[in-house]
């Protein structure tokens, strides 16, 4: 079977064509941003210097000057796993369909669950002061999640109400937080707290604040996640 | 320096694309697939963004090869031929 | 002559092309291929090659990452742009989203109808 049998040529030329506009046009506006000096991205690090406190810039822009699309994100994410779940709620198993019988495997776990959950924790306390922050330290917690779920099996199961309780709170103490920023000062996620010294773990007023809640709320939704597509009957 | 090692990423992340399309075992495929993010992984880093990368190290590797793995033990695993 | 390499322009245009070829290489998949998860896999392939080209692009070799840290002291200009690389944490995390709400789709109809492929779907009628 020849190459032109498989893919016809078609589908090559629609593909060519509409890479060729995507990347031309996404290259013009990218290049209309960087021509004019100062861009936006300047114009956010001199403010970022004396208004924020935080060492980490993209920390800053997603939480504090971008704060509200991080709230329509969480959205997005609660929204697709409301989905998931409609969608796989017929076909759930009580059982967790990895059981091993293996006892070195289930001690081992037992050592490196906190750990995983202590590495977590310190990605999403330390956003502001490096890489990292709550998106990705959900998702590590979540693995650690996904750890003892693969490895426990049967003796080891998550009530959805808890989970379902600690994301609504998390979700809750995020907008309540960007409420009393509105309250105290003139803006939707105004800072309110006093703002401490660059490089020390309580400084930027609400953005540790943000993060940790986004962290919680991003950790509970992909725990739930993984543990929807792990209970699915297997049928072959 | 960084240019070569650049050049060179792009050119083994398009060779596991090719591979990762037109590969009839789905779980290999997630197998290359990984090894695609891992590239970019690299490439966020030498362009001076930490923090994409390490999201893209954690969700866009990690999870999502996850949630693949898992759907194919659901379905079936030979992409069949016509 | 390796000096050459390392000039912002030539890396701006190495990143365009490779981009470009591994979009078209993801889109030639989405649209090529029968398998419904295969389908969903080039589509992440290509979202991928996004990310690499907005982040790409505002990137010079001369310019450090916008962290503050014992050697680079205080914001200044001679940063990265922080706003497009926030822009592409965001989408990262959209991107699961969809590929997982994409994938249970996936596993429900092949519980349903025991089908894989696109063109055995005939649920609406005859598609002949």
């Amino acid at each position: 079977m020849s190459i032109k049998q498989k893919i016809s040529i078609q589908t090559i030329s629609v593909s060519f064509v509409v890479s060729i506009m995507i990347i031309i046009l996404l290259g013009i506006l990218l290049n209309f941003t960087t021509q004019f000096q100062p861009t936006l991205g300047s114009d956010l690090l001199a403010i970022n210097a004396n208004s924020t406190e935080t060492a980490n810039a993209v920390t800053s822009v997603v939480t504090y000057f971008r704060g509200f699309d991080t709230l329509g994100e969480v959205t997005i994410l609660f929204l697709s796993i409301f989905g998931v779940s409609l969608g796989l709620e017929g076909f759930k198993e009580k059982l967790n369909i990895f059981s091993y019988q293996n006892t070195l495997l289930k001690i081992g776990v037992d050592t490196l669950f906190p750990i995983i959950i202590l590495f977590g924790i310190y990605v999403i306390v330390h956003g502001h002061l490096s890489p990292g922050g709550g998106f990705q330290g959900g998702v590590i917690i979540a693995s650690g999640f996904l750890l003892m779920f693969l490895a426990k099996g049967d003796d080891f199961s998550i009530n959805h109400k808890i989970l379902e309780l600690v994301e609504s709170l998390s979700g809750a103490g995020f907008i309540l937080i960007a409420l009393l920023g509105l309250l105290v000062t003139d803006r939707f996620l105004g800072n309110f707290i006093p703002i401490g010294e660059v490089g020390e773990l309580f400084s930027g007023g609400i953005i540790p604040l943000i993060y940790i809640f986004v962290g919680i709320k991003v950790s509970a939704e992909i725990t739930a996640l993984l543990e929807y597509f792990i209970r699915i009957k297997d049928v072959r | 320096m960084i240019g070569l090692i650049i050049l060179a990423i792009f050119v083994s992340m398009i060779i596991l694309a090719i591979f990762i399309i037109f590969n009839r075992d789905l779980p290999h495929s997630v197998i290359l697939f990984m090894g695609f993010g891992l590239g970019s992984v690299v490439l966020f880093f030498l362009f001076s963004a930490p923090d994409v990368a390490l999201t893209e190290a954690v969700i866009g590797t990690g999870a999502s090869s996850v949630v693949l793995l898992v759907t194919l033990l659901q379905v079936r695993r030979k992409e069949r031929k016509r | 002559m390796l000096d050459s390499f390392n000039q912002t322009p030539f890396l701006h245009s190495v990143i365009t092309i490779g981009s470009f070829l591994i979009l078209l290489i993801g889109l030639i998949g989405a649209l090529s291929k029968k398998n419904l998860f295969k389908v969903f896999l080039s589509l992440a392939i290509a979202e991928s090659s996004l990310f690499i080209y907005f982040i790409g692009m505002h990137f010079s070799v001369d310019k450090v990452a916008p962290i503050v840290t014992d050697q680079v002291t205080k914001f200044s200009s001679n940063m990265v742009d922080p706003v497009p690389q926030a822009m592409i944490l965001t989408t990262i995390v959209i991107g699961i989203a969809v590929l997982s709400l994409g994938l249970s789709f996936v596993i429900s109809y092949y519980k349903l109808t025991g089908k894989m492929r696109i063109d055995e779907m005939d649920e609406l009628g005859d598609n002949k």
